[in-house]
């Protein structure tokens, strides 16, 4: 059969199980799109590539499928890098499609020309250039084999705009033998001396702890997980992207370590003598300095990249492999243990910090953001979808909103991107018809891509924006209050009148200033058709606590105030 | 302890090749001190060869970096470690 090789772009997209592209037309990509009428692939115009790009990113995370994105060539390409780099931080399979200028004018700054493979060589897991119409099925295959497979991340195919013009036959075998590459290779088998000496560890342990990351929720291991910890009464903590990897309510589960971790995680983790990393790569946000972190623990690190091996923590055991199957393994391996006087420890841990807990703290008529979490939580039962952006409303949601459920919490880690929340969400939505979604969100944050309420507009769709609004940026504002003097330089942030911006796309806009006014807001959104958009009027200074300073030791974090109990600072 | 470490690549001979390991090093913020790159006796493979001063830790990091390239079929550290010398001599 001859074909395009635009229409051979949205073929091998069907083939791969595809149905929403999120992009942006224009010249060097016009062919394609011209083509795309002739296909039933759902496309999503954005306001802006980045938009694209975080849409996809957030298809992805809610669905555990390859997002697409699509752009043309230069500004629209290069619009897209921070997406692609957000993807790229945590892990996520996007496969990005951009269109080039023609392969006869490659190279000479023709109009719209950027090398889009250049720029984004450090920041995909890898990419291609494709100038010949032959070329595009067998790249397009390879690029959806190496986004999903082993460590997923991020792959960019560039095509010139003649390559979409030409044709050539296109025959796409039925029995597809799965994509060899001579350079890669992402299965990866633990050996079994090393398994046995993970269990041997495990066993002695008389204070271990799980530490729970991203690749758990990846791996689709939760319920491995679950049934492992409960065998041997291993307590989890979890990373940022971990949450929902195991349930938050679980009597195991301690909640998230690190930087704005509850002094409990932390305090276990100092004390821990065994630790068991499964899926996670010892961030810096995580470790606070490397040279206090968890000495007296030895270290199993199970990670399906071998390059996160001795990174930043050096470990006593390797598995390098897929989590879910070494899972399975530890579970048959390891032999239960009660561990009363390390279960009890962590009572006493938790106890005292639940003294300094800020839902004590009365609301005096104030808004304060971790109420707000907490009651956004209890409203939603725990159930929702729940995307954040990144700052302080991104802490209080992780250390107040419960997750239950693996991808029920999206939210940038790695690169932390403000103006991911709104376009990550519209990409869940189209994952996840029929879930309840919120964005969590700061006024700073949605700002940067709050164009997107236009496509939420455009497309029909239902989301809960909350706008957690302090009229600062509000973590900087905290970083200047600890660590500068409080002089504010460049973090109080005038905003337009959100109610009156979501009117003016068509959608519908609250605000609540008060606390006993969450609840009917929250009703009032779900009774809404289409979106709303809900502006938080929060308190504005406050901090998120407990707080490890950048690069301290984790047992010298910034604790809550015991004062603010009253209520009355 | 800071030496000077050798590695051996062998890497599907495309165009950007060169400019991904390169790039590698580059972001990963190691120096190159040499670099060679020559054909094979097989058709399509090229040989890299990279000299990077760095601590045995690094050369582990780097190592498994570069396997993590698409394009690379092959990588070894084929340091000769200073106590082998030494107990050659």
């Amino acid at each position: 059969m001859k074909l395009t090789g635009a229409q051979i772009v949205w073929e091998v997209l069907t083939r791969e199980g595809v149905d929403v592209v999120f992009g942006y037309p224009g010249g060097a990509i016009m062919p394609v799109y011209d083509a795309m009428l002739g296909y039933k692939i759902h496309h999503v115009l954005v306001r802006h590539e980045q938009g694209a790009a975080h849409m996809a990113d957030g298809y992805a995370r809610a669905s555990g499928k390859v997002g697409v994105a699509m752009a043309t060539s230069g500004p629209g390409a290069t619009n897209l890098v921070t997406g692609i780099a957000t993807a790229m931080l945590d892990s996520s399979p996007v496969v990005f499609i951009t269109g080039q200028v023609p392969s006869t004018v490659l190279g000479s700054d023709a109009f719209q020309e950027t090398d889009i493979t250049g720029v984004t060589l450090p920041i995909t897991k890898h990419n291609y250039l494709v100038t010949k119409v032959e070329e595009i099925a067998t790249t397009l295959r390879e690029a959806f084999f190496i986004a999903r497979s082993g460590r997923p991340g991020p792959v960019l195919v560039d095509i010139t705009k003649d390559a979409q013009q030409a044709t050539t036959d296109f025959e796409w075998p039925e029995d597809a033998k799965p994509v060899k590459l001579p350079g890669y290779r992402p299965e990866r088998r633990v050996l079994a001396s090393e398994l046995e000496q993970a269990i041997e560890l495990l066993n002695q342990a008389e204070r271990p702890l799980a530490l729970v990351g991203n690749g758990i929720v990846q791996s689709q291991a939760s319920k491995e997980l679950l049934t492992f910890v409960e065998k041997i009464n291993l307590p989890v903590a979890c990373t940022l992207l971990g949450l929902g990897g195991f349930p938050a309510t679980h009597p195991l589960s301690l909640g998230m370590m690190g930087m704005h971790g509850e002094a409990w995680v932390n305090t276990a983790i100092q004390e821990a003598d065994v630790l068991i990393a499964l899926g996670m790569r010892f961030d810096d946000r995580v470790t606070g300095n490397l040279k206090t972190y968890a000495v007296n623990a030895k270290k199993i690190h199970v990670e399906i990249d071998p390059a996160e091996i001795n990174k930043n923590v050096k470990v006593e055991v390797a598995l390098v492999g897929d989590v879910k199957p070494v899972l399975q393994s530890l579970i048959d391996g390891a032999s239960p243990r009660p561990r009363t006087s390390w279960m009890n420890r962590i009572t006493e841990l938790r106890g005292d910090s639940a003294t300094r807990d800020i839902q004590s703290v009365k609301s005096d008529g104030r808004l304060l953001a971790a109420h707000l979490m907490h009651d956004l939580w209890k409203l939603t039962e725990g159930r929702a979808l729940v995307v954040t952006d990144v700052g302080q409303h991104q802490m209080w949601e992780a250390q107040y909103y419960k997750h239950d459920a693996p991808r029920s919490l999206i939210t940038s880690g790695g690169l932390g991107t403000m103006g991911f929340a709104l376009p990550a969400a519209i990409g869940a939505r189209f994952a996840r018809p029929a879930d309840e979604i919120w964005v969590i969100v700061g006024d700073g944050g949605f700002q940067m891509t709050a164009c997107e309420l236009s496509t939420c507009a455009q497309e029909g769709l239902k989301l809960h924006v909350a706008v957690v609004n302090n009229g600062y940026l509000g973590m900087v504002r905290q970083w200047q209050e600890f660590f500068y003097d409080s002089r504010y330089a460049a973090t109080p942030m005038l905003s337009p009148d959100f109610v009156k911006l979501a009117e003016a796309h068509g959608l519908n806009g609250l605000r609540v200033e008060r606390r006993e006014d969450i609840a009917a807001a929250v009703a009032k959104a779900r009774e809404n058709g289409g979106t709303t958009v809900i502006d938080f009027r929060v308190e504005q200074e406050d901090s998120v606590y407990p707080m490890v300073p950048s690069g301290a030791d984790l047992k010298d974090m910034i604790r809550r105030p015991l004062r603010s109990n009253g209520g009355n600072e | 302890m800071s030496q000077l470490h050798t590695f051996v690549l062998y890497v599907e001979d495309k165009p950007g090749v060169l400019d991904r390991i390169a790039s590698l090093f580059r972001r990963r913020a190691f120096n190159i001190e040499a670099l060679s790159v020559t054909r094979t006796d097989h058709t399509g493979i090229s040989r890299v060869t990279v000299e990077v001063r760095t601590d045995d830790a690094g050369a582990r990091r780097l190592e498994a970096n570069i396997y993590k390239l698409i394009n690379v079929i092959q990588v070894k550290d084929v340091t000769l470690h200073s106590p082998q010398v030494a107990a050659a001599k």
